[in-house]
């Protein structure tokens, strides 16, 4: 082995590579990503094609920076862009996290926010989740103590499980000020709303606060590759001072902003997906099988012999998650999709149980 | 052959269970149902029994399939997706030597005959409509009442500026989705007073008000009627702005007062929009190039074994847009 190799097979022997979703035999029967299933809205596809005519230019993200801020009522230097959120996790693990600090995630927590603690050799502190799928607040606050940082999503991937408002606020309180929190709220729209933090006062409250968000869910853009963060303008510079330029491109750009001005479309097409999630909740729990109350446009479950399910799904055309990728052996996660969809999964799901049964 | 079917008595009970299909004749191919689309007028027949002629009747005239046995020199082969086409001219009279389009006594699949909410049926050839297969077959079963809401606006001469829809159940979904496409500046007022049919009408751009009374009168050069409740006709009218197409696609069956002056003075044009003509072609190219326009007035999709539950909760209180059913 080279010098070289030696180097950068040590640099990544504690990474685990990203995997993501199986692919199914057609894009709509693919549940294995939490992607939005009715993709964006007319006025979003128009707004791509006419970006494709100023692709010979770099980008200036500036146009979605100053939307963002008016459409969410917060200030423009409170607002950071990435190109995915999973960039914001990397440019904070860039900033925030040396050798051997402390870093604090549940178990399981989402693979990025450990992929990026380790690349920059930060120690992972894990705190098992509660049966219901829920982080353990309390024990994350006490780990926190002498930690640099703590990542939250909520809901959470993989389970789907929301933190209270109040509790985030106890939270908050609890982590000493030199510990940054990462608030992913990737799939905020999909809980109920009396889950949804008001962020805009705890940001004002707690800069060591940052609250991460994407456009690939229910702004259904995930193949643009955009994200977001808010939080004090302090940070937020530090941040924009070691991104890459250009790192939201034109099309991605035209594209957030357009979506942001068709919230009636994001409306209706997260109420589907909380219709399809309430379907498939009532439908686990008719065939006993255990899971996880979701409010994320997945639902998690323990279902015996998983492997002879994703066999049944390959030939009903529909692909989902493995939980023992996301650290959930013998769980899998089913991605909400369009009605039809989920019809096809719940008779698939009803056929697995009976082969169950007589086995 | 036997197949899983829904079965409506006469007296109107409803029902899963198993029924017999005739040998498909010379002329008839046999298809295995993979998707059936609940239409406005199934509800009609289990409301009131009207038009069926073969008991119990087995509804479902939107159905997409794979061929299992075709005829020979029908251009079909087994394998084949296809759509059905949801009429059937009766072939005898003088109206269908010429043109059976005009058939007065044109019937539908699932009411002269058994049709898609089943595992199987058995229909003639000559309805049957290939699809691309790569299309999804939830998107393909979409063609028929496509094809109604482009016949509907087949009659407009020009783009319109404004339009009211009433009703936004799946024809006025529809009918507004194709608005969009075809006149994408185009203002369109929806009355609409069921929570979800009313925010897919927001989501498509549309302005929603919960009744018709709350529509801008006589402002409108497009009206559609998608609704057809007791003055569903006469409010149409009244939105009508000098000049106006008023659509009647919905099937209203009240007696409505018109009063003639008011059609002279406002130069409005009525219009009656049953089914289609030749317009399934196009819908099926429509939903094979962009079918994205259109999958979103699917609301529901349910098993067969819980279409009777389906159907109940429709009839009862609808909110729901399209339900589909998968056999």
């Amino acid at each position: 082995m080279s010098a070289i190799a030696d180097v950068a097979e040590r640099r990544t022997t504690a990474i685990r590579r990203y995997e993501p979703g199986r692919a199914a035999a057609s894009s709509a029967g693919k549940l294995s990503s939490n992607e939005a299933p009715l993709g964006p809205a007319p006025a979003v596809r128009a707004a791509v094609a006419a970006a494709s005519h100023t692709v010979h230019r770099y980008a200036s993200s500036e146009p979605l920076r100053a939307a963002l801020a008016a459409r969410l009522g917060i200030p423009g230097d409170r607002v950071v862009l990435t190109s995915g959120s999973d960039e914001l996790c990397y440019l904070l693990a860039t900033l925030f996290v040396d050798d051997g600090d402390r870093v604090v995630l549940s178990r399981p927590c989402y693979q990025i926010d450990e992929l990026v603690t380790r690349v920059h050799r930060g120690a992972p502190v894990f705190v098992d989740l509660r049966e219901d799928g829920s982080h353990d607040l309390d024990a994350m606050a006490a780990a926190a103590r002498d930690a640099a940082l703590l990542w939250l999503p909520t809901p959470h991937n993989p389970t789907g499980a929301a933190v209270a408002p109040d509790a985030l606020v106890r939270l908050l309180g609890d982590v000493p000020e030199r510990c940054l929190v990462v608030l992913d709220e990737a799939y905020r729209a999909y809980a109920d709303p009396a889950l949804r933090p008001d962020v805009g006062g705890l940001l004002e409250r707690h800069p060591n606060l940052v609250v991460q968000r994407t456009f690939s869910k229910d702004h259904a853009l995930a193949g643009l590759r955009v994200g977001y963060g808010l939080a004090a303008p302090e940070v937020v510079a530090a941040l924009d001072a070691i991104r890459p330029p250009f790192n939201v491109n034109t099309v991605a750009v035209a594209a957030a902003v357009a979506a942001l001005d068709q919230p009636a479309w994001r409306a209706y097409g997260v109420e589907l997906v909380r219709r399809e999630r309430d379907r498939l909740e009532r439908h686990l729990a008719a065939l006993g099988f255990e899971h996880h109350a979701s409010q994320a446009n997945f639902v998690t479950a323990r279902i015996p012999d998983p492997e002879a399910l994703h066999a049944r799904l390959a030939a009903a055309g529909q692909a989902i998650r493995d939980g023992a990728d996301l650290g959930l052996p013998g769980w899998v996660r089913i991605s909400v999709g369009a009605p039809p969809q989920m019809a096809v999964l719940r008779a698939v799901l009803t056929d697995h149980k009976e082969h169950l049964c007589r086995s | 052959m036997e197949t899983r079917a829904l079965m409506v008595e006469r007296d109107l009970t409803v029902r899963v269970g198993t029924r017999t299909l005739p040998e498909p004749a010379a002329d008839e191919a046999l298809i295995a149902v993979e998707w059936a689309g609940i239409c406005g007028s199934d509800l009609h027949v289990l409301r009131t029994g009207d038009w069926v002629v073969d008991w119990p009747a087995t509804l479902g005239h939107e159905l997409y399939g794979r061929v299992l046995a075709a005829p020979e020199g029908s251009g079909l082969s087994p394998g084949d997706a296809v759509v059905s086409d949801s009429r059937l001219a009766c072939g005898t009279c003088d109206w269908c030597r010429v043109d059976p389009d005009r058939c007065p006594h044109i019937q539908f699949v699932g009411e002269l005959r058994p049709g898609g909410f089943a595992s199987h049926c058995v229909l003639p050839a000559r309805i049957l409509h290939r699809v691309d297969p790569g299309v999804a077959g939830s998107t393909a079963v979409l063609a028929e009442p496509l094809a109604v809401a482009l016949h509907a606006l087949s009659h407009l001469d020009h783009a319109p500026r404004r339009a009211a829809i009433l009703g936004h159940g799946p024809i006025g979904a529809l009918v507004h989705a194709e608005l969009r496409r075809r006149a994408p500046g185009c203002a369109v007022d929806v009355a609409e007073p069921a929570a979800l049919r009313a925010q897919l009408a927001e989501a498509l751009g549309g302005r929603v008000t919960a009744s018709s009374a709350e529509l801008d009168p006589a402002a409108y050069d497009v009206v559609v009627d998608a609704a057809g409740y007791a003055t569903s006709l006469a409010d149409a009218l009244a939105l009508g702005a000098p000049g106006a197409h008023v659509l009647l696609v919905a099937l209203g069956h009240a007696e409505a007062a018109v009063h003639p002056a008011a059609l002279v003075e406002r130069r409005l044009r009525v219009t009656g929009c049953h089914a289609f003509v030749d317009e399934l072609p196009e819908a099926i190219r429509l939903l094979s190039e962009e079918g994205w326009r259109y999958d979103p007035v699917v609301t529901a999709a349910v098993a067969l074994d819980d279409l009777p539950g389906a159907l109940a909760a429709l009839l009862d209180r609808p909110d729901d847009v399209k339900v589909l059913v998968r056999p």
